[in-house]
């Protein structure tokens, strides 16, 4: 947490069960399918900091994507606007998993929230031209989390 | 060498010879459901919000020896484990877990972890109390219990869980555990004056691995036996390491100590590679000098049809006094449920 959030204090972990109508809407937002898994529940982790009582700084979201050889699993720090303050790799079995690791590539992420395309070739650069399918990947998936946010936690801190 | 379906009663996983250690194990699993759900009902008074989550799973396999030659089909185990959180104002405060396991087609049911932890702000130092896998090695970050090819732990230190407390956490990079515990195992109902034991653990976590670096030292009740109690002393060192290269992970232990004051030593290597993303393959090589047969090699297969379905087949084979084969075939189902 503090790899996204150096000045946070502490977290707390909400779980919001998935309804069919907020499945719906997130398949809606994202246009395709959820998998079957992502439909049950989805855990964020409110950060809290500052000086004297703790008070919500922002969101710690993870999910994981399907690579070539498994799952690509993404972390991404959200501020309390809902806009990316950082993202990381946590778990890849990808040939290319020190390319989408690579600071220069996540850091595109950086400053992004919803309404962004996160498409590989359009807004984003991939992480190397071996890489471009993981990074096709990484991208979907932090796409997918600020839906998630949105439709599932109010699209900021509460 | 742990081995399905041994017939040396020393190696043999504790299966219950008559009904009435049934009624005891049932007995003592009730107790624990009860303090569990007591544990689970009253949150702490500062806790703010809570939440909970039910997960579990169905543990089936088949497998066949060669020596003596056997074949056996059962339900391996049958899992429920409830985690609830309660948080305050800043975070995350209590964590409560129960689970229970319901094994051999339901003729062992005990709990396998229990237990209820403090959490300190960001998890960097919790306090632990109850029933729970001991910080030892890589049994420590990564727990078998479910798979077919296993970890060395049942052979190398003679138990996996225990009762007591525990004090862990990270700073920076290091991830640290230390239990001091009964050393009575899985057999907590015996009527047993056992002294303590020490356990602990300190690990540096890289971005694709990790090394830990552990120590176990008391006198403790192994869980494996024919049901006579028998302490024994013993302590351990031991080195782990865990990494990540791509399609292959690496894990590995070493450790030594000595037993009742004989040296004993030995180590595993268990590794995966990703064929593609649903199918991997799995080996396991171990040694531990203190076995009759002391070496044992395994190969297998996972293929996961979809998220929560595991299909696993395994080869083992063991090298000593008496070499001997399994094979294992397992189907493995796990679900979580927030409520």
């Amino acid at each position: 947490m503090q790899r996204l959030f150096p000045q946070a204090r502490d977290y707390k972990t909400v779980t919001v069960k998935m309804t069919d109508e907020k499945a719906a809407a997130i398949e809606e937002a994202l246009g395709t399918r959820l998998d079957a898994s992502e439909k049950s529940e989805f855990n964020f982790y409110e950060i809290t900091g500052g000086p004297g009582k703790p008070r919500p700084i922002g969101t710690v979201l993870a999910l994981a994507g399907k690579g070539q050889y498994g799952v690509i699993e993404v972390v991404v720090g959200l501020d309390g606007e809902g806009t990316i303050v950082g993202a990381y790799i946590q778990r890849s079995r990808e040939r290319v998993t020190k390319a989408i690791q690579a600071p220069e590539f996540l850091k595109q992420f950086e400053g992004k929230a919803k309404g962004y395309a996160f498409e590989v070739g359009k807004d984003l650069k991939p992480a190397s031209a071996e890489a471009e399918a993981a990074s096709r990947v990484v991208a979907f998936v932090v796409k997918k989390m600020l839906v998630f946010n949105d439709v599932l936690h109010g699209g900021g801190v509460r | 060498m742990t081995r399905p379906g041994s017939d040396q009663e020393a190696a043999e996983p504790d299966r219950p010879q008559d009904s009435s250690r049934s009624r005891q194990r049932a007995a003592g699993a009730r107790g624990f459901l009860r303090m569990l759900m007591a544990v689970m009902l009253a949150p702490p008074q500062e806790a703010n919000g809570q939440s909970s989550t039910l997960s579990g799973g169905v543990d089936a396999r088949f497998s066949h020896e060669s020596a003596p030659t056997n074949s056996n089909v059962e339900l391996a185990g049958l899992f429920l484990n409830l985690r609830k959180v309660w948080s305050d104002d800043a975070g995350d405060r209590w964590i409560g877990v129960g689970q229970v396991d319901f094994d051999h087609n339901f003729q062992d049911v005990r709990p396998y972890q229990v237990y209820l932890q403090y959490k300190g702000p960001l998890g960097k130092w919790n306090l632990r109390a109850g029933h729970f896998l001991l910080p030892f090695g890589l049994l420590a970050t990564y727990d078998t219990e479910r798979l077919v090819l296993q970890g060395l732990e049942e052979a190398s230190l003679g138990i996996r869980k225990d009762t007591g407390i525990q004090a862990l956490g990270h700073f920076g990079r290091w991830d640290y555990a230390l239990a001091l515990t009964l050393g009575v195992g899985d057999r907590r109902l015996l009527p047993l004056d056992n002294s303590r034991l020490l356990t602990g653990r300190l690990a540096y976590v890289g971005d694709a691995g990790q090394v830990g670096l552990s120590v176990l030292a008391g006198r403790l009740l192994p869980d494996a036996g024919d049901g006579s109690p028998r302490v024994r002393d013993e302590w351990r060192l031991g080195a782990d390491a865990t990494k990540s290269l791509g399609r292959l992970t690496v894990r590995a232990e070493a450790l030594g100590g000595a037993t009742e004051g004989r040296a004993v030593g030995g180590g595993i290597v268990l590794a995966d590679y990703a064929l593609r993303p649903r199918l991997e393959l799995n080996t396991r090589a171990a040694y531990w000098r203190e076995e009759s047969e002391p070496y044992a090699v395994g190969i297998g297969l996972t293929y996961r049809p979809w998220s929560r379905l595991y299909l696993r087949v395994a080869d083992s084979q063991v090298f000593g006094e008496r070499d001997s084969n399994a094979f294992t075939a397992q189907v493995y189902f796990e679900f979580s449920r927030a409520f």
